[in-house]
């Protein structure tokens, strides 16, 4: 970890000094991470996709001013971070997830209500696609502020006080958050996580 | 020992509440024991409890989306079109060199006199803004201070005076003596 900091600060001092290919290489080894936090922010390919991009050319432009006190990656996440809070607000798609019934009834998913088979394996729990697909659906249904923390905390592997310093809010309310959003995500999936114990 | 129902459904509660903590190993010692000792004689934090860690297990084992395969082309495109940015220097050594072009405009253009004057008006500056001087504190004589009489007295010693021949200064009395003598020899 401290050697992806040091390398990062490199790299940051280089595309200070207007080096184009430090600058790829930031967006090389981040762009996956980001699009996968916006990607299930906005839930639409397109729209992930431009909000990705407009990050790492905001990076590009405000890299001169980026302090080495912060971490690359909780600088990037804070800037696509706003820019999901910003693309919510003028879309007003407020992720408000589509009801429960809507989202089961989907032509393709039409036995997704069913619990799962018993007889299935706990070892190959993550390998099952059905319950990815319920966990997708799921991780939608939670309001965005929800869903931004346990996105950060869970699937990117965050620190409290990074999410912290992402989202400008105080530890404690990181902590309720996360606490709240798996609390609803264990609900929803309830008769999923039974059939996989 | 013998436990209520009401204090099993808190111990429920506050055990839930713990849960997701707990799988995250930032509990202290002696919650976890607490959380561990429920959850060992409660079926339904148990079953909690495990539906959590797996949900934990799940939500970070889930396969990552990646961006497409044309990003950094169209990234690139995006950047081409801007204008190139020009780097910025920190507040400090735009300062500095703010100073340093002052400096050597005044020598250029031999301005000895202002840079004096800066100078002199900086020193005034400085000695105006100065905090004030607080005043010492009035210091009442003793007879006004011990003894309020004592005002009086000397008032009416004033007064006694003041009836009196305002020419018969004793000093001058003094002094005319002493030239009588002086011109008696």
């Amino acid at each position: 970890m401290e050697n992806v900091m040091h390398t990062d600060t490199l790299l940051i001092q280089r595309a200070q000094a207007n080096d184009r290919t430090a600058f790829n290489e930031i967006v090389l080894r981040y762009k996956s991470r980001v699009y996968n936090y916006i990607s299930r922010m906005v839930r639409n390919a397109a729209d992930a996709e431009d909000l990705t991009q407009e990050t790492f050319v905001r990076a590009y432009l405000s890299i001169h001013s980026f302090q080495s006190r912060a971490s690359l990656n909780t600088w990037l996440f804070r800037i696509a971070a706003n820019l999901c809070v910003d693309f919510s607000r003028k879309t007003k798609t407020h992720i408000q997830a589509a009801s429960l019934s809507q989202t089961y009834d989907d032509n393709d998913t039409e036995n997704q209500r069913d619990v799962p088979d018993v007889s299935f394996d706990p070892q190959r729990v993550f390998m099952n696609k059905e319950l990815a697909k319920e966990l997708d659906k799921a991780l939608a249904l939670l309001p965005e502020k929800l869903r931004s923390v346990i996105l950060l905390y869970d699937m990117e592997g965050l620190s409290y006080e990074e999410i912290a310093a992402i989202l400008n809010a105080p530890l404690g309310t990181v902590k309720s958050r996360i606490f709240n959003a798996r609390t609803q995500l264990r609900d929803t999936l309830s008769p999923y996580l039974k059939g996989a114990l | 020992m013998f436990q209520t129902s009401n204090q099993v459904d808190a111990d429920c509660s506050k055990t839930r509440a713990a849960l997701s903590e707990y799988h995250d190993n930032l509990l202290s010692a002696r919650r976890i024991i607490e959380v561990e000792k429920h959850i060992a004689v409660c079926v339904e934090c148990l079953q909690a409890s495990r539906e959590m860690e797996t949900m934990i297990t799940l939500l970070r084992s889930t396969p990552k989306r990646d961006s497409p395969d044309d990003f950094m082309m169209k990234l690139h495109n995006r950047l081409d079109a801007l204008e190139p940015v020009a780097a910025s220097p920190p507040l400090r050594v735009r300062l500095l060199d703010w100073l340093m072009s002052v400096g050597i405009a005044l020598r250029i253009y031999r301005l000895h006199a202002v840079s004096f004057s800066l100078a002199g008006a900086l020193m005034l500056s400085i000695f105006v803004m100065r905090p004030p001087h607080t005043m010492p504190k009035r210091v009442e004589t003793s007879v006004e201070a011990e003894n309020p009489s004592g005002l009086a007295m000397s008032l009416e010693q004033n007064a006694v005076n003041a009836t009196e021949d305002p020419f018969s200064d004793p000093v001058a009395n003094r002094l005319e003596v002493q030239t009588t003598l002086a011109t008696g020899d």
